[in-house]
């Protein structure tokens, strides 16, 4: 193959205005932040992520001496056993401690969820341990290519996943209690289970055809969803063991009696918590004792006071509040493998406590905004140890902590405050990937308010996500109201995880006698149920009559149709559809079920508003609202392009026929297979010697009317295809005996769906990534501006959806300036009013981002946006950082 | 609602434009100049009809072009089409075009009516915010200027506000017809010798001059100028104190001033012209100083480049 060729650069940058050239530019705003996070800051960059053994040894060891007992206390006494152990470790410079584990970016596997990958891989990693020892010292300088990711074994230590770093001398305990957990594990036992759902064989044929990407019940059953810190802010964790203790004397021998386990759970539980604050306590203090600087000396005992304090006392302060918060979320964390776990509107939930110090002069400006950059450095020190597949290729190692800021208050005016003018600010100083921030738009919010939210957005870490309130307000009234949200508690919602738009309330929050309405959530785990479905891949099946042409495989059974017309498409399309989100429903459920009945939430269930009142966990509908179940799908946009293209060069102009559109697909038009080549990136895809042959073809798919131009043709299939799917959702009920309502967030998934997925009709070659979002056009197909994408992206009503995304790239040039931020926050503001519910920016020259896959190591700190979340470059996969490049930039006009 | 059947040729409609008038805004390119400045950055816009752009990158050399175009204005040298572009500017088809299935060959300009290109603007004015409106740039857009009258006119009447990018070389009677549909005028200056001016552009000044005259007597909205500037050229003082003492005549005092770039390089290449610029350098920070200072002490007030008077 002599005419191998890889597509010139200039395909793979998309402009639009004049293309950029000259030096590199870097973006306008750039800060850094107080020293002392400085210090932390860089102490996360040097730090590796790493697991530990620790408490999955004694969560087992506890769980083994209790068989028999009542499972959800036997979880609790687990779970306890686990917190109790915990190594305490503080670490220097911190004005907030507690961490998931002893290391810094510590996290830890559990088996009890999940066992199958360390069963399946027990070999591999015995050999790699030994192996690990005898890799050379030349070799760990290219790990540091990951950022924090520990991408192979060295020395004593073993990588997991390609992302943790495990000690050598931990692997044969992991491996020795992973097998305790065989045939036990939640997956384990649903797998048993979900067998017995008909059309299970077809279930298992989707997943091995990657036409959905994982189980939800397995890998991240909770998650998506937002936090409530009500109760510890209020009562204090001996005040909800007091309410403990008041339900069980009312629960003991009465009918229901789940409540009475679930009472004693949750006390369980919070004796556990008060031992590991107390641990860290003790920690501090010995800290304290061995530090020789007085100042340091003076902040440890500080610390050491605060942690004993509330280990049993609600806050005092709002350094209390903050570090209260910060215990619980990581409690929850440490409770569940979980991914998204929101803080929600924080800053409206700690305003009561941060304004009345302020007023007492117990707090300044400085001191909160160091505060607040304290607690982003926790935020990102959080890592989520799931199963394999999912750290990687859905979650791009994020965690996606979303904090919320501006939206209305309980009575409907704008819920800003100075509070939240702070997080921004420390969000600019102190950029790192977490907590990301959503910016809930309202047309009440004061313009000071939205220009700072500009301001931020052009520190270019892609935060804040803009929006729409009143469009997620319609969802959340349209969706929750068979279970009583009315329209004061519509405004009391937020995002949870990248893009979910989360049910939440109002909780009373007493201090000095005055009533103060903080919002928080209360509904469990959102994007549970039907997780990601590939809907290019869904559409080649249904051209190839129900098979994986990549396998061979039969997938589907054979629909019937002979596909001549555009309409049999289009049915046979949604016959294949529904059909995998039935099956993936039913199994799902069952999953989740299991889930609930093994390794129930208790830390998360007692937070969320009404668990504690009812007496029931989350899985038992305890949470106020319990409509969370969702479908995901994945590229959205490369399913309507493909559709177009068929309508007209099939069908209409009969450019070409079915058969030669199925050939040409095999064919992946001249190209080499990136299966063939292993290069999946958009960058990479090489000519066969016989690519003349598709030219005329390919051209006619890519030349047909691309989603993202205002084109009424293909703008009416979007149209088409959205109005469906929101409504076909609601004929599956959740295990909750709730309808399903329709989720399009992409996160990472839409480059490993691409992988697996032939060419498409829309033009898009074999294995390479897919449009991300789900209103985001292809790469280099919005040919039209801004303005045409946002009248395209507009064509359906967003609020049948839980969410929808775009993702825009912008060179930092168009908003340069004073000027250039007014009109950049007139073009957003345009974008809502339309109906938009979600836009999100990366301001970034393009160049930029090629250095940087050049060169990593002069652009550790650099972040982009990818889909929904903001992550650190050079810890991204290749095939996303391609994506991001080749997404068209809106250049200097 | 009344057709309109006017219709025009325009090479380009851009949206969230934010350096040429209030707010964000839509630029229309009109084809056709009725000057060649050697330093333009939309060269595609200076015929009137229709042109093919060559991109080089993306041409495999199949031939497909020279074969099926119907007036044999391309042949292959070293594998490459070469065209002869006296030929393509008479040539209605887009054969060529078509049968590229590279993209090699793209059409430059396309022919619109009034009431597409309103329809675009009207869905455009809902995301400009509380400023913005239409540009019609290009090209020269009076040198349409039925085309230009009739898409103003209806802005205008619809509280649009609209601004036009002129270099002033059109007869008098043109302004006349859209001067009472404009907020806004950018009129553009190169020289103030005449002969000068004439080697620049390939015309003299004299009209130029004569039509901001009878503007200033006539025209009741904005009026900003504009220089390109470019060393070695049009940056002496003596050329600069010209310009100034001109527009310190008028009852307009803005000037801002484009700093001469070579973004519009690449574009020379795909029409196969030479680009004569290219020995001109980019003027410096040093260079922009002083002619902010000389302006001001003619009372016009200096904006250069992205630092805009709106």
């Amino acid at each position: 193959m002599d005419l191998k060729k890889t597509l010139s650069e200039s395909v793979i940058y998309n402009y639009y205005g004049v293309k950029p050239e000259g030096e590199i530019q870097s973006r306008e705003v750039k800060k850094s932040p107080s020293a002392r996070v400085a210090k932390t800051r860089q102490m996360y960059f040097e730090t590796k992520s790493s697991a530990s053994v620790e408490f999955p040894y004694w969560y087992t060891r506890r769980w083994d001496e209790l068989e028999g007992e009542i499972p959800i206390v036997r979880r609790a006494e687990a779970l306890k056993a686990g917190f109790e152990h915990i190594t305490p470790a503080i670490f220097p410079g911190e004005l907030l401690v507690i961490g998931k584990a002893h290391y810094l970016r510590g996290s830890y596997p559990m088996p009890w969820l999940s066992e199958a990958f360390f069963m399946a891989q027990e070999d591999e990693m015995y050999k790699d341990a030994l192996e690990a020892g005898k890799v050379s010292a030349d070799k760990v300088t290219t790990i540091g290519q990951g950022g924090g990711n520990v991408t192979q074994s060295v020395g004593n230590v073993i990588s997991l996943a390609g992302k943790f770093g495990f000690r050598k001398e931990e692997m044969p305990i992991l491996l020795h209690i992973a097998k305790k957990w065989f045939n036990k594990s939640v997956d384990d036992v649903g797998h048993k289970y979900e067998q017995l759902v008909p059309g299970y064989k077809e279930k298992e044929e989707i997943m091995r055809a990657v036409i959905c990407m994982f189980d939800s019940g397995y890998t991240l059953p909770q998650g998506r969803e937002v936090m409530n810190y009500y109760y510890p802010l209020q009562y204090g964790i001996e005040g909800i063991k007091n309410i403990c203790k008041e339900k069980l004397k009312q629960t003991a021998g009465y009918p229901d009696m789940d409540r009475l386990y679930f009472y004693k759970a949750v006390h369980t539980m919070l004796e556990g918590l008060q031992s590991w604050i107390n641990n860290h306590a003790e920690e501090t203090k010995l800290m304290a004792s061995l530090e020789e600087d007085e100042k340091n000396k003076t902040e440890y005992l500080e610390i050491a006071e605060r942690l004993y304090w509330l280990a049993n006392n609600p806050p005092r302060t709002f350094h209390d509040a903050l570090q209260m918060v910060w215990i619980f979320h990581v409690a929850v964390l440490n409770e569940d493998a979980i991914s998204g776990l929101s803080p929600g509107r924080l800053g409206q939930v700690l305003y009561p406590f941060w304004k009345r110090d302020m007023e007492k002069g117990l707090l300044t400006l400085e001191k909160t905004h160091e505060l607040l950059e304290c607690m982003r450095m926790k935020f990102t020190e959080l890592d989520c140890f799931a199963s394999m597949g999912v750290v990687g290729g859905v979650l791009s190692g994020n965690t996606f902590n979303n904090l919320c800021i501006g939206g209305l208050t309980k009575d409907g005016e704008s819920a800003a405050n100075e509070l939240e003018i702070l997080i921004l600010d420390s969000a600019m100083t102190c950029a790192t990937p977490q907590p990301t921030l959503s910016l809930l738009y309202d047309e009440k919010l004061p313009e000071e308010f939205l220009l700072k939210g500009v301001e931020c957005t052009k520190i270019g870490t892609g935060y804040p996500a803009w929006v729409n309130n009143r469009v997620a307000m319609e969802f959340l009234l349209n969706n929750f109201k068979n279970e009583g949200l009315d329209i004061e508690e519509a405004r009391a919602w937020s995002i949870g995880g990248c893009l979910e738009t989360s049910a939440g309330s109002w909780m009373p929050l007493e201090l000095d006698g005055v009533t103060h309405y903080i919002p928080g959530g209360s509904a469990p785990a959102t994007s549970v149920g039907v997780h990601f479905i590939s809907l290019p891949k869904v559409l080649e099946a249904v051209l190839f009559d129900g098979l994986d042409k990549r396998t061979g495989r039969r997938v589907y059974p054979s629909h019937g149709y002979k596909l001549e017309s555009y309409d049999e498409i289009w049915k046979a399309f949604k016959e294949y559809f529904s059909l995998t989100v039935e099956v993936l429903t039913l199994t799902n459920n069952i999953q989740h079920d299991v889930w609930g009945k093994i390794s129930p939430s208790i830390i998360n269930s007692m937070l969320k508003p009404d668990c504690l009142e009812k007496g029931k966990d989350i899985s038992k509908k305890g949470s106020r609202y319990n409509r969370t179940f969702n479908v995901e799908i994945c590229g959205g946009v490369n399913l309507v392009n493909s559709l177009s293209s068929i309508k007209k060069n099939v069908f209409e102009e009969k450019n070409f026929s079915m058969d030669t559109l199925k050939t040409v697909i095999i064919e992946n038009f001249g190209y080499i297979s990136a299966s063939e080549t292993g290069a999946y990136s958009l960058t990479e895809q090489m000519k066969t010697t016989d690519y003349r042959t598709w030219l005329k073809i390919h051209k006619q798919c890519l030349d047909a009317p691309k989603y993202g131009n205002d084109d009424k043709y293909v703008d009416d299939i979007f149209k088409e295809w959205q109005k469906w799917f929101s409504v076909m959702c609601e004929n599956y009920a959740s295990l909750y005996n709730e309808p399903l309502y329709s989720c399009q967030i992409s996160v990472s998934t839409h480059g490993p769906m691409g992988a697996v997925t032939l060419a498409t009709a829309d033009g898009r070659l074999s294995g390479t990534t897919f449009a991300d979002g789900s209103v985001s056009a292809y790469p280099g197909t919005d040919k039209n501006g801004p303005y045409a994408l946002f009248s395209s992206a507009t064509c359906y009503n967003h609020a049948l959806s839980q969410n929808s995304q775009l993702n825009m790239k912008i060179h930092p040039s168009v908003i340069q300036g004073r000027e250039g931020a007014r009109k950049f926050l007139e073009l957003i503001k345009a974008y809502l009013r339309k109906g938009g519910f979600h836009v999100q920016f990366n301001i970034v020259d393009s160049r930029m981002l090629k250095d940087a896959q050049k060169n990593p190591d002069k652009y550790r700190g650099l972040m982009v946006r990818v889909a929904g979340f903001t992550q650190y470059w050079v810890e991204l996969g290749k095939q996303i950082q391609d994506e991001v490049i080749a997404r068209t930039e809106y250049a200097e006009i | 609602m009344e057709i309109n059947q006017h219709s025009g040729t325009i090479f380009d409609i851009q949206g969230f434009s934010v350096h040429d008038g209030p707010g964000a805004r839509t630029l229309i390119f009109f084809k056709g100049c009725s000057l060649s400045c050697f330093w333009c950055s939309n060269p595609e816009g200076i015929s009137k009809s229709n042109i093919p752009l060559y991109y080089s990158a993306k041409c495999i050399g199949c031939g497909n072009c020279k074969t099926s175009c119907p007036n044999k204005a391309i042949q292959f040298i070293d594998e490459k089409p070469v065209i002869d572009r006296d030929i393509c500017e008479k040539c209605p088809e887009n054969t060529c075009i078509d049968n590229c299935y590279t993209d090699a060959l793209r059409m430059s300009g396309r022919t619109i009516s009034v009431d597409e290109l309103f329809s675009i603007i009207q869905r455009d004015r809902q995301y400009w915010g509380k400023k913005g409106g239409i540009t019609l740039t290009g090209g020269e857009p009076l040198t349409q200027v039925d085309f230009a009258r009739d898409i103003l006119e209806k802005c205008y009447n619809a509280y649009i506000h609209t601004a036009i990018e002129t270099c002033g070389h059109v007869p008098w009677k043109n302004f006349k017809k859209v001067i009472d549909y404009l907020d806004w005028i950018f009129f553009d200056l190169k020289h103030i010798d005449p002969k000068q001016h004439k080697i620049g552009t390939g015309s003299s000044n004299a009209n130029i001059i004569n039509n901001i005259r009878k503007l200033n007597e006539t025209f009741k909205g904005k009026l900003v100028f504009r220089l390109p500037f470019i060393p070695g050229y049009n940056s002496s003082k003596e050329n600069l104190e010209g310009i100034a003492s001109l527009i310190s005549e008028s009852k307009w005092k803005e000037i801002n001033i484009l700093p001469l770039h070579h973004l519009g390089r690449e574009k020379y290449q795909l029409l196969g012209l030479e680009y004569k610029a290219a020995c001109f350098p980019t003027p410096s920070s040093e260079d922009l100083k002083n002619v902010k200072a000389v302006f001001e002490e003619f009372g016009v007030t200096c904006f250069i480049s992205q630092d805009t008077p709106f």
